[in-house]
């Protein structure tokens, strides 16, 4: 499934409707949001204790 | 007289001494909106009667031995996400909306005997950048009218930066009273959290909004904030702590600017110091993003889902955006938040301010249209240095510290402990008064 496909239905399940062409700007900046989660992860690694094993 | 750039203490001091009259002052206010707001937009609503009459009760009383404080007759100004009367958020959303209560602070400053001069311009709902063709026209900036002034308190950076009022109410979630202040040349002070009421102000994020004044000295600012600080401490055996590998991106001109404010602060007596925070101002910002995002699309969710029109281009995909983030990574940025704190929080054991810019550039061409999205959410955003002092909590003031060759104003920026906000007054204080910037005023608005 393609990114654009993905967040309307994401939107969608939510009852949000986006036209066509937001869809393609949601799309081009989903990777830099997703970097952002990552950053975000790998900061908050540092404050969290591990599952143990 | 000509009063529009005397700070408000000093016309404070002039009503308090009976040399001024309120009313006067505030019709000469009134004037100046009349003849520069169609070239500068700062306010989308001016009160004229009200403040009239506002300033007639004052001088009253002041006549009659009854001066309330610093603030009484002086006439301020809140930005539009205040409930005050007509109150839109800067969105076409709202357009027409009337609140039918008053933002706490609005109802501290008439307690305080301020006059209202009107409502000022703000990005959509605290958020979104003003572009040419939005619903409500953008502020300027008074020192290019091309250019934004900063924002989101768009219209209180104009507002000061132009004289049109003598203080300023602003909201600022990630710096959206520090940036206006930096590219308007003006004082923003953003308190420690919690320290001034938010309630009654239309929320972006609501664990990292503040309200924060918006003034043309530091002394007037604090004044607004209802803080006080030593103003004769100066900044000598004060230690400053410079985060470079927290900042060294960002515009050349503009680190110059910084670097020479931070040796003057040195020549002053202060022991700075180079220091490390231990994370970027990229992962910063996606912190502060993170959970702003979500925040304001669970706020805005049912309106969305309602489709009710009136949302600008770049708010309704921010808002769409935030649907995007899951809740585990809402966690996470708030994990992250915590680290960022506790980190901050050491550097503060050893440090009592940290200084920087206020942001790593100088003001951008208002565009004429809706910004990609890409310009919001990306992995190289301009840096903001504005958000680390929103996720910890602590005080912040940005300071005017000089223009770049563009003819355009930069800011310095100090931080301090949470509840230390009079440390941090004292420093940006000390700095202002040894630099002269406040001096100086856009000249194309004598």
């Amino acid at each position: 499934m393609d990114v654009e496909e993905e967040i309307r239905r994401r939107l969608e399940e939510l009852g949000v409707r986006t036209p066509p062409e937001e869809l393609v700007e949601l799309a081009s900046a989903y990777p830099a949001l997703v970097a952002w989660m990552r950053m975000a992860e790998e900061l908050a690694r540092d404050e969290d204790e591990d599952l143990p094993e | 007289m000509n009063l529009h750039y005397r700070s408000l203490l000093e016309v404070s001091d002039l009503m308090r001494t009976k040399q001024l009259s309120p009313v006067e002052l505030t019709r000469q206010m009134l004037e100046r909106i009349e003849r520069l707001n169609s070239s500068l937009g700062a306010y989308y609503t001016v009160f004229a009667d009200q403040a009239l009459a506002e300033a007639q009760a004052a001088e009253s009383e002041i006549a009659g031995g009854g001066w309330r404080g610093p603030l009484h007759g002086v006439p301020i100004a809140f930005k539009d996400l205040y409930e005050l009367g007509p109150t839109t958020a800067g969105s076409k959303l709202l357009a027409g909306h009337v609140a039918t209560r008053e933002a706490d602070l609005v109802t501290w400053a008439r307690g305080q005997g301020a006059v209202v001069l009107g409502k000022l311009a703000t990005h959509e709902f605290g958020l979104a950048a003003a572009t040419l063709a939005d619903h409500f026209p953008p502020a300027r900036n008074p020192w290019d009218p091309d250019r934004t002034p900063g924002g989101s308190s768009t219209g209180a950076g104009t507002a000061l930066a132009a004289g049109m009022a003598f203080g300023a109410f602003g909201t600022d979630t990630g710096g959206s009273v520090r940036l206006p202040a930096a590219f308007s040349a003006v004082v923003g002070y953003k308190p420690t959290f919690g320290l001034l009421s938010t309630k009654g102000l239309i929320p972006l994020s609501p664990s990292l909004d503040h309200a924060g004044p918006i003034a043309r000295t530091v002394a007037d600012a604090a004044a607004l904030g209802s803080m006080s600080f030593d103003g004769e401490g100066g900044v000598r055996g004060l230690r400053v702590g410079v985060p470079r590998d927290y900042w060294d991106a960002g515009d050349p001109q503009v680190r110059e600017r910084v670097d020479a404010a931070i040796k003057s602060l040195a020549d002053l007596g202060a022991v700075v110091e180079d220091v490390s925070l231990g994370f970027s101002v990229v992962q910063a910002m996606a912190t502060g993003y993170l959970i702003t995002l979500s925040e304001a699309a669970a706020y805005h969710l049912a309106t969305l889902r309602d489709g009710r029109p009136g949302y600008g281009h770049e708010f309704g995909l921010v808002l769409r955006a935030g649907l995007l983030v899951p809740g585990h990574s809402y966690v996470h940025a708030q994990r992250a938040r915590a680290g960022i704190s506790r980190r901050v929080a050491k550097v503060f054991e050893s440090h009592d301010v940290l200084a920087m810019p206020t942001v790593g550039a100088f003001a951008d061409p208002l565009p004429a249209g809706p910004r990609p999205l890409t310009k919001r959410i990306s992995e190289q955003p301009t840096p903001q240095y504005t958000w680390l002092a929103n996720l910890y909590g602590g005080p912040a003031v940005s300071v005017p510290c000089g223009f770049v060759t563009e003819g355009l104003p930069v800011g310095l920026q100090m931080m301090g402990r949470p509840h230390d906000d009079s440390t941090v007054l004292r420093a940006a204080h000390a700095y202002e008064r040894s630099a002269g910037w406040r001096d100086i005023h856009p000249p194309r608005w004598p």
